[in-house]
């Protein structure tokens, strides 16, 4: 018997040995109605409150910067990092999977109104805008909350919750790019390609199509904001970008989004947006949370995904005073582009070593501890030249 | 008597297959109500969701969150082209993410959550079935136990058909290698 013939065989003994589930509509509907009935209390307001302010024109205003666009009119409260966000809603009951959402009738949103934290697009950028990116395949969804901006070479968009489809998980699609090689195949939705199991820090290269034009860069990031400390949906944003390829002299188009508690980068030309928690908790403002003594490194847990190794050894990346350079030097490359640019702990064993480590989020009040398990691992050594980074690894949040 | 008794039955009669195959063949099915969907496609998405994960229990707490979300968004959700994938996707989801917290989706054979007995019919292949990850063995799934086709797999899942025939060939490829060699 071949092989297809007997993988046929096992499934259909295993089919056969389930259990009948129980019939639940009833149940289901209860709790189905529930949801629906909060929601829809707030649609009436909602239809109205979202009129005015798309009448309005401009976007909502977020945060401190110094590219503020003037507060469009609106019944809505305009959050600034001065400001203590308000909300007349508790996000954790918004968010609770559950429990019931939100039932104030003012609040059309399954999370909240305004995004849990301050985002700040990039300089060449308009907005945020409220509503969907013209380049989305998908229209809002119901309770949904949708900003985007609107650049020359496309859009970024945030979407809280995120599409439902993804509100329980955490993947990476779209197609990253290989590592330096050219078999790069676009529509897959994760990677492809052939991997190298080296690195070389540098300039991200433009990939090109079969007819030599370059590629656009689209990819959709669901990002999970342990800093949110949320069950159910609103534990995670989702963020596409919807960017072509940078032009010609200019740094290479990242998109993705940094967490990050310190002042928007000055490099116009690197397109990312800031997203500032407004938690005051300090692992999250932070860069370096703090200085541990260990004796065995925790693991970087693994997850049963189909993304590529996720360990580099790096080869001649570049030198730097301190090891913590080392280490924002590293933030800085589209490999790590999705990593978290706050909340590290300096990790360092007994023979000296050192690795910087962001903890996997359990999930506990206390927030994440490095002995738990690490998402990323980043090893630094010192060299005659300074101090380098010779490996790190990666994994997803929430594995 | 529970109402629609005897449009029940006459479901559980029906082969399985044939019903996966008409979710998948975009039927633009008009329902009355979700209470007609649900009726329709209940057991169709347990037996979908305990074949990929499985775990009976799981699956069927998958289909009821799966379920009760369609209701929350049904306003939306009836106008998609294949709801069914829909609601399957939202319970894979759902399912992925509990085994992710509490750390049980973890490669390797026997370390999934198995129902209360392996099948015996094909030992050792069984538990490499098993240590596939979500990915691939959703469409080892589809493909041999429902006998979709790589279109209809793609439509399903909301992916490109490549990459259904990547993680199939991908698949296979593992299950060759560790039959083989014996492992």
């Amino acid at each position: 018997m071949d092989l297809e013939a007997r993988i046929r065989q096992v499934l259909v003994a295993e089919d056969a040995l389930q259990p009948n589930p129980t019939y639940a509509y009833e149940a289901v509907a209860t709790r189905g109605r529930r949801r629906r009935i909060a929601m829809h209390m707030s649609q009436l307001v909602a239809v109205a409150t979202v009129i005015a302010v798309v009448a309005a024109g401009t976007a909502f205003v977020f945060g401190g910067s110094t590219r503020l666009e003037p507060a469009p009119p609106s019944d809505n409260p305009i959050p600034s990092l001065t400001e203590p966000a308000t909300s007349t809603t508790s996000p954790a009951a918004a968010a609770s999977a559950t429990t019931l959402p939100s039932s104030d009738p003012t609040n059309p949103y399954l999370c909240d109104d305004t995004m849990p934290f301050v985002a700040i697009g990039p300089d060449d950028f308009t907005g945020p805008i409220n509503g969907p990116s013209p380049d989305a395949s998908t229209p809002a969804e119901e309770g949904q909350l949708v900003i985007h901006w609107q650049g020359q070479d496309g859009s970024i968009e945030l979407r809280w919750p995120p599409n439902t489809e993804y509100t329980t998980d955490v993947e990476i699609r779209g197609p990253l790019h290989s590592q330096y090689t050219t078999a790069v195949t676009w529509g897959e939705p994760t990677r492809s390609g052939e991997q190298s199991p080296t690195q070389f820090l540098g300039a991200f290269p433009t990939i090109n199509g079969d007819d030599g034009t370059p590629l656009p860069l689209v990819f959709d990031a669901y990002n999970h904001l342990p800093a949110i400390n949320m069950d159910g949906p609103c534990d995670a944003v989702q963020l596409d970008s919807y960017v072509s390829t940078p032009r010609p002299g200019e740094a290479p188009a990242k998109g993705g989004a940094q967490a990050s508690g310190l002042p928007a980068s000055d490099n116009s030309t690197e397109l990312t947006v800031l997203l500032d928690w407004r938690r005051p908790a300090i692992r999250e403002l932070v860069l370096i949370v703090d200085s541990l003594a260990i004796d065995t490194l925790p693991p970087v847990l693994d997850c049963d995904t189909d993304l590529p190794d996720r360990t580099r050894t790096v080869v001649d990346g570049p030198s730097f005073t301190t090891p913590t350079q080392a280490l924002e030097a590293l933030l800085e490359t589209n490999e790590a582009y999705l990593w978290p640019r706050t909340g590290y702990y300096e990790l360092v064993e007994p023979d000296g070593s050192i690795t910087y480590g962001r903890p996997l989020d359990n999930g506990t009040p206390e927030g994440p501890r490095p002995e738990a398990g690490l998402a990323i691992a980043v090893s630094v050594e010192q060299t005659s030249q300074g101090w380098t980074v010779t490996k790190w690894s990666w994994t997803l949040s929430e594995c | 008597m529970e109402p629609n008794q005897a449009v029940l039955r006459l479901l559980d009669d029906m082969a399985t297959t044939e019903l996966v195959k008409g979710a998948v063949t975009l039927h633009h099915l008009e329902w009355e109500s979700f209470e007609g969907f649900y009726r329709a496609h209940w057991r169709d998405l347990y037996r979908t969701l305990a074949a990929v994960l499985r775990d009976s229990e799981l699956a069927e707490e998958a289909t009821n969150e799966a379920m009760v979300r369609a209701l929350q968004r049904w306003g939306t959700v009836k106008r998609y082209d294949n709801p069914e994938g829909w609601v399957y996707r939202v319970g894979l989801n759902w399912a992925r993410s509990w085994l992710r917290k509490t750390r049980r989706e973890t490669r390797g054979v026997g370390d999934r959550p198995v129902n209360d007995q392996m099948s015996g019919v094909d030992f050792a292949l069984e538990q490499h079935l098993a240590g596939l990850s979500l990915a691939m063995r959703e469409v080892v799934v589809f493909r041999y136990l429902f006998d979709l086709s790589t279109a209809q797999t793609a439509n399903m899942l909301d992916v490109p058909e490549g990459t259904v025939k990547s993680r199939l060939n991908r698949a296979l490829s593992q299950l060759r290698e560790e039959v083989t060699n014996g492992s």
